[in-house]
């Protein structure tokens, strides 16, 4: 057997590890096994596996079950899918699995609000609109660029009543 | 689209920049819920995407991954333009890459979409816009998975927000020999940037090389993870100058002595194994930054890296090289591409 890395050595180790939220088996030669960590370069956590599994076993014991929900609606994921792999089913499960998720997510960001794009149909959404349109006020009147502010205060009125129509 | 938009300073120390955005489809279940008609037709849909720009459509390849050897695609994995987990999936892929490989993304890795800009030298912000273009064309026609709180939604909650890993390869070999690695690595991680050696655990880098990033991706914008990356990342450049300053000033001779004899043996030996070569090559960069060995510039040291990886070489050379036959070609790469170039 060659090494699964080099696959230019005969394979002398066997190598348990989690990779990206998964449990995997590897062989590997000598040198390879003492540089393994190569395998992470892309990784989506970038060595956060091992605060990652902390973390998810902190959530195990800790458990609680959204009421009456026990799977994602959408894809069959279960909160025990979740808690083995780190990973969600599908993006459904962020809703579903809300309650549960947040305290993981804040823990690992240390933030829960989302900074920075957005998809062109959220950007273009009304609700986006006036509140993108309520800090420019803010900010022209600030200014004391009152006619500018008027005109603002004219767009938000036709905006909100097209909202209620 | 030219390689010359790619590209950046402090080319002595940073070797390359990379920006990588992750996204998923919202009707599409995540890679591991995904069935293989799914991933086809995903496949489909993002290919479409991306060809509704003709200028970008006429310089990308569209790859599936089950039609290229084993070989190629572990070539490709050297190269960084996918990541071994990619390589090995058994699952439906496809790869679409820019003819100047600056342009990579993967289709049905983690993410349904991992898209990659990658240039030479320090240049986030360029790399950076070009991602930017890429995600609002695909967002012209696809349907993101989006969420207002949590951003764009990710498989692994780690990728969560902005979905974006910056990167900057890094050369420090001083830091490295001294052993300030450990301890920046430490101090990079309170402000939440990573540093991990490139084939190696933490603190034992292969040829030296370490990778820079950020590890959050919810609350911070696009912008701010770029910019906090670019502050960390010039501290520890101007750490690593200060180290290369004064191991010239205050042993010169060892310093010469060692960078000399690695471009000795890079420009005569004849049997050179892969890590050989990355340490060498190491020794010849540090050598080129402090003006000791003049005759090549860092693009193609960047290429040799690359091009001295196993599958590299036995791609170019015939695929059912023996390890030691590729020694030997290897060795001969080096010395035809160093010989009669280098001046001290
Ligand atoms: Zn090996
Ligand atoms: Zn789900």
């Amino acid at each position: 057997m060659l090494c699964e890395n080099c696959k230019k050595n005969q394979a002398t180790t066997y190598l348990k590890t989690v990779i990206s939220g998964e449990a995997r088996e590897m062989r590997l030669c000598d040198e390879c096994a003492k540089n393994f960590g190569g395998f992470n370069f892309f990784s989506s956590g970038f060595g956060l596996d091992g605060i990652l599994s902390g973390l998810l076993g902190q959530y195990n014991t800790s458990q609680k079950k959204p009421a009456g929900i026990n799977s994602c609606p959408v894809c069959g994921s279960t909160l025990e899918d979740f808690s083995e792999s780190g990973r969600v089913g599908c993006a459904n499960c962020y809703d579903v699995f809300y309650e549960n998720l947040m305290p993981y997510i804040r823990r690992i960001h240390g933030s829960a609000v989302h900074s920075g794009r957005i998809p062109k149909r959220i950007e273009s959404s009304p609700k986006r609109r006036i509140q993108a349109l309520e800090s420019e006020l803010a900010q022209a009147v600030a200014a004391q660029e009152y006619e500018r502010a008027a005109q603002i205060r004219d767009e938000l009125k036709a905006l909100k009543e097209g909202d209620q129509k | 689209m030219s390689v010359a938009e790619f590209s950046g300073d402090g080319k002595d120390i940073v070797v390359s920049t990379r920006i990588r955005l992750a996204r998923n489809l919202k009707n599409y279940p995540f890679a591991t819920k995904l069935s293989a008609k799914q991933a086809r037709e995903m496949i489909a849909a993002i290919y479409e995407a991306l060809q509704k720009n003709p200028a970008l459509k006429s310089v990308l390849s569209f790859i599936k991954l089950s039609d290229l050897d084993d070989l190629t695609i572990q070539s490709f994995v050297e190269q960084h333009l996918i990541s071994p987990e990619f390589a090995k999936s058994t699952a439906e892929r496809s790869l679409v890459l820019s003819n100047d490989r600056h342009i990579s993304i993967m289709i049905n890795e983690e993410d349904h979409i991992r898209l990659q800009v990658m240039g030479t030298g320090l240049c986030l912000n360029k790399c950076l816009d070009e991602a930017v273009k890429l995600d609002l064309l695909l967002d012209e026609t696809l349907m993101l998975a989006f969420n207002e709180e949590l951003g764009y939604l990710t498989h692994c909650p780690t990728n969560l927000g902005t979905g974006l890993r910056a990167s900057v390869m890094l050369h420090l070999p001083m830091l490295t020999r001294c052993n300030e690695i450990t301890k920046m690595i430490a101090d990079a991680g309170k402000i939440g940037i990573a540093v991990r050696g490139i084939y190696g655990e933490g603190s034992v880098a292969r040829s030296e090389l370490y990778q820079i990033s950020n590890q959050f991706t919810l609350g911070f914008s696009e912008q701010e993870t770029v910019e906090r990356l670019k502050g960390i990342t010039d501290q520890i450049i101007s750490q690593e100058q200060i180290l290369r300053k004064a191991a010239l000033a205050q042993a010169r001779d060892e310093f010469e002595d060692r960078v000399y004899r690695s471009a000795a043996t890079l420009q005569n030996a004849r049997i050179m194994s892969a890590s050989e070569a990355e340490n060498l090559l190491s020794d010849l960069r540090l050598g080129i930054s402090c003006g000791l060995i003049n005759g090549i510039d860092y693009d193609s040291l960047n290429s040799m890296l690359y091009d001295i990886g196993p599958a590299n070489i036995a791609v170019k050379n015939g695929s059912t090289l023996p390890p030691k036959e590729r020694d030997k070609y290897r060795a001969e790469y080096l010395r035809n591409s160093l010989r009669s170039k280098l001046k001290e």
